[in-house]
């Protein structure tokens, strides 16, 4: 079991995992800068759709994401469904995967091949996860504020480029182009459905800290974004691929505080590292949950080498991912995200109509 | 059991492996750290020429008195080729160690480069994950191998000497300003506005390439490179040139602080004096349709260099600092009306109006037709040592 606490501060960290160097570009493309509003819309969407999970998981209380189906459908189609959610987070963990180690080689590490990074990564996270979701839980908290103060911190340092004419005009940008970037809906907020496998964990219910972690979350979203366009401008953010590092790289105070930019890079390993314990945990426990395996290692080492196959083949270039992103998010995560949950919601209710009549006939 | 531990013995012992990140590794003595890089292309074959000044490891104190005279403190390499991707894989046709530009401190470009437009430069740069674009960019007045190949005195590495002098001469004039790197350079190209970079140049036709001649010979303009003048750049391209007193108005105007010394005439007397922006205000309004820019500059006086004349009286300093303002309105306005014939707009009128008036329909001819007023208020605050001059 784990408190309500670290449950918020998961959430939190899962949100921000992959999202502060991979979106931060595509948000200031679209929004110039007025940016950073877009977490605030997206945020408000995303936290309807928790409060849509909420609804779900009400019904079935001690239950977790892939039992509802078999529990809803009954366990043939219930075990298919099972099955499309462990390939949905296994294929999630191969993005993150391949955008950390496009990050690494992009920045620090250039020659280190990939999938050294990936194999690396996962054997420490099916380490974590072997051992359960309290040392998930436990791990993270212990570990964001030496996330939170860091991170900041550099970024208070950066402030020594900071302009506030690269803010103006405010509200000037074009509002239907902040509408109409619906992918920021699917990634990070959509894909937070992973942390529904750890509901039944959390003590006391686990529906506000979600709903509070995604609110959070986007505050800093929006934060961050309101920094780089200040420290960075609209031209250059929209144009970099790394915006977040490139304000860190560029902060030099006096002759001592140059090229701290690998503080930053350790944050987001960090982070990522955060995210994949949590989809990995989700994939391992959908396979526990359903098929109720003697041992574990064997079905870890399947994963390390599944998902680090899915990491290297998922996209061939970040170009590619870009545009999957632009286009295809939002209608792929909603499938498993709205229409799933959707469909399990209105047997639920048929279903509960149901035996109510049969039990007033009985009686 | 023991089965675990075998298992967790080998990851463990596979992690002590491969964690050393073998591949990335890099010693110091395997890098060629360079401190500057110069630009420039031949305008007959239009080859990309490319000097790196690479930071030599044995120069320094403990390399003095070495036999056989004096190590360079920096080499010079020259590489040139069709594209600026290509110089890096053939550098190591000259060059035993792997290039390091991360730590680059300056960038000289030549000004026929400059003429010809920067774009290709910024891109590069700004492309590599170790390329810093926080680093001040400089056009050479002349040809660039002879500033790339003058050692200095004092400073014995010339990017260091150039950075320290732009520090000082930001500080202690209005010939430099803040916004001269990489970074500012793309942010105002991309607003379509104009910046202006300071301007090198080298002091004698043939400097010595001998670094222990250099440091050993008393002149130090001998052997030596200026930094003076500036390049007005507009849409990546340099379009012309300031001068010394130009660059003074273009700094105060855009808000740069350096205290600045200049001879001023006040009633028939010179009088030498340093002034400092405290504060600067532009606004804008619209006056039938038409912009009208405001800017007023509250500026800090101080007599203490002035050997030539000393105000004694309230009446004096009011009657100075009147005639000051009113002098320093007129060669702004000057200044502006300078820029305006060139169509250069120095005192980004067009962003001024674009945050604004963002939906304004021509903006570009509205800050064309844009009329400036500027109102100057300088006040003595420091005076001198003396009360009288001898």
């Amino acid at each position: 079991m784990i408190s309500r606490f670290q449950f918020y501060l998961l959430t939190i960290n899962y949100i921000l995992g992959t999202t502060l160097f991979v979106l931060i570009q595509r948000l200031v493309t679209q929004a110039g800068q007025d940016a950073w509003l877009m977490p605030m819309w997206a945020g408000s969407f995303g936290l309807l759709v928790g409060l849509f999970w909420i609804l779900l998981f009400r019904y079935y209380p001690g239950k977790s994401l892939v039992q509802i189906p078999m529990d809803a459908w009954g366990r043939p189609l219930g075990i298919f469904v099972a099955v499309l959610y462990f390939l949905f987070f296994c294929n999630l963990a191969g993005w993150v995967l391949r955008n950390l180690s496009d990050f690494m080689n992009a920045t620090l590490m250039p020659e280190t091949p990939k999938s050294m990074l990936h194999v690396m990564f996962l054997l420490v996270a099916c380490y974590s996860v072997a051992h359960g979701a309290e040392t998930i839980g436990r791990l993270n908290q212990v570990i964001t504020p030496f996330l939170f103060f860091p991170f900041w911190l550099v970024l208070l340092l950066a402030t020594v480029n900071w302009d506030w004419e690269r803010l103006q005009p405010v509200f000037h940008s074009d509002l239907g182009a902040i509408l109409q970037y619906h992918s920021f809906i699917g990634f990070p907020y959509m894909e937070t459905i992973a942390l529904t496998m750890l509901f039944p964990l959390v003590k006391q219910g686990a529906g506000r800290p979600i709903l509070l972690g995604m609110l959070t979350a986007s505050v800093s979203l929006s934060l961050t974004m309101f920094m780089i366009i200040g420290l960075l401008g609209v031209e250059r953010a929209s144009r970099l691929t790394f915006p977040v590092y490139t304000v860190v790289q560029e902060v030099s105070i006096g002759e001592a505080i140059i090229n701290i930019h690998s503080i930053i890079s350790v944050i987001l390993l960090i982070l990522i590292f955060i995210k994949l314990l949590v989809l990995i945990y989700g994939a391992y426990e959908t396979l526990r949950q359903v098929f109720r395996p003697k041992t574990r290692w064997p079905h870890f080492l399947g994963l390390t080498i599944l998902l680090s196959a899915t990491a290297l083949s998922i996209y061939e270039n970040p170009i590619q991912n870009g545009e999957w992103n632009v286009k295809y998010t939002f209608i792929y995560d909603s499938f498993f995200v709205l229409l799933i949950p959707f469909l399990l919601l209105v047997t639920t209710w048929a279903k509960r109509r149901f035996e109510k009549r049969i039990k007033r006939r009985m009686n | 059991m023991a089965y675990r531990y075998a298992a967790g013995l080998f990851i463990l012992m596979m992690f002590t492996t491969l964690l050393t990140a073998c591949w990335d590794k890099t010693e110091m003595n395997e890098l060629a750290l360079v401190s500057m890089v110069g630009v420039d292309s031949d305008p007959d074959s239009g080859k990309k020429k490319v000097y790196y000044q690479i930071i030599n490891p044995l120069s320094g104190t403990s390399a003095r008195g070495t036999p056989g005279g004096e190590q360079a403190p920096v080499y010079t390499y020259e590489i040139s080729g069709s594209s600026f991707g290509e110089i890096k894989s053939t550098v190591y046709q000259l060059l035993p160690r792997k290039l390091f530009v991360a730590h680059y401190e300056v960038l000289l470009v030549s000004q026929r480069v400059a003429r010809q437009g920067i774009r290709d430069i910024v891109n590069f740069i700004e492309m590599q994950p170790n390329g810093r674009s926080s680093v001040p960019m400089l056009i050479v007045d002349g040809p660039i191998s002879q500033v790339m190949k003058t050692f200095t005195p004092l400073e014995r590495v010339p990017s260091d000497a150039i950075d320290s002098r732009l520090k000082l001469l930001i500080r202690n004039s209005l010939l430099v300003g803040k916004h001269i790197k990489v970074n500012d350079v793309i942010e105002r190209m991309e607003k379509s506005d104009t910046i202006v970079l300071p301007l090198i140049a080298g002091m004698k036709e043939s400097p010595s390439s001998n670094s222990g001649e250099t440091s050993a010979d008393i002149d130090a303009n001998q052997n030596n490179f200026i930094v003076g003048g500036g390049a007005v750049f507009r849409d990546y391209r340099m379009a012309g040139k300031l001068n010394d007193a130009q660059l003074v108005w273009y700094h105060l105007l855009n808000g740069d602080r350096g205290r600045h010394v200049r001879r001023f005439q006040v009633e028939g007397k010179q009088v030498s004096v340093e002034l400092r922006l405290v504060r600067i205000k532009r606004e804008v309004f619209w006056k039938s349709d038409q912009p009208v820019l405001q800017i007023r500059l509250d500026l800090e006086l101080s007599t203490a260099l002035a050997s030539e004349f000393i105000p004694h009286s309230r009446n004096e300093v009011e009657r100075l600092e009147n005639r000051l303002d009113q002098i320093i309105a007129d060669e702004s306005l000057a200044f502006y009306q300078m820029t305006r014939e060139r169509g250069w707009d120095l005192l980004r009128i067009r962003d001024l109006l674009r945050k604004q008036t963002p939906n304004h329909p021509d903006i570009d001819r509205a800050a064309k037709n844009a009329e400036v007023m500027i109102h100057v208020n300088t006040r003595l605050l420091r005076t001198v040592s003396i009360s009288q001059p001898y």
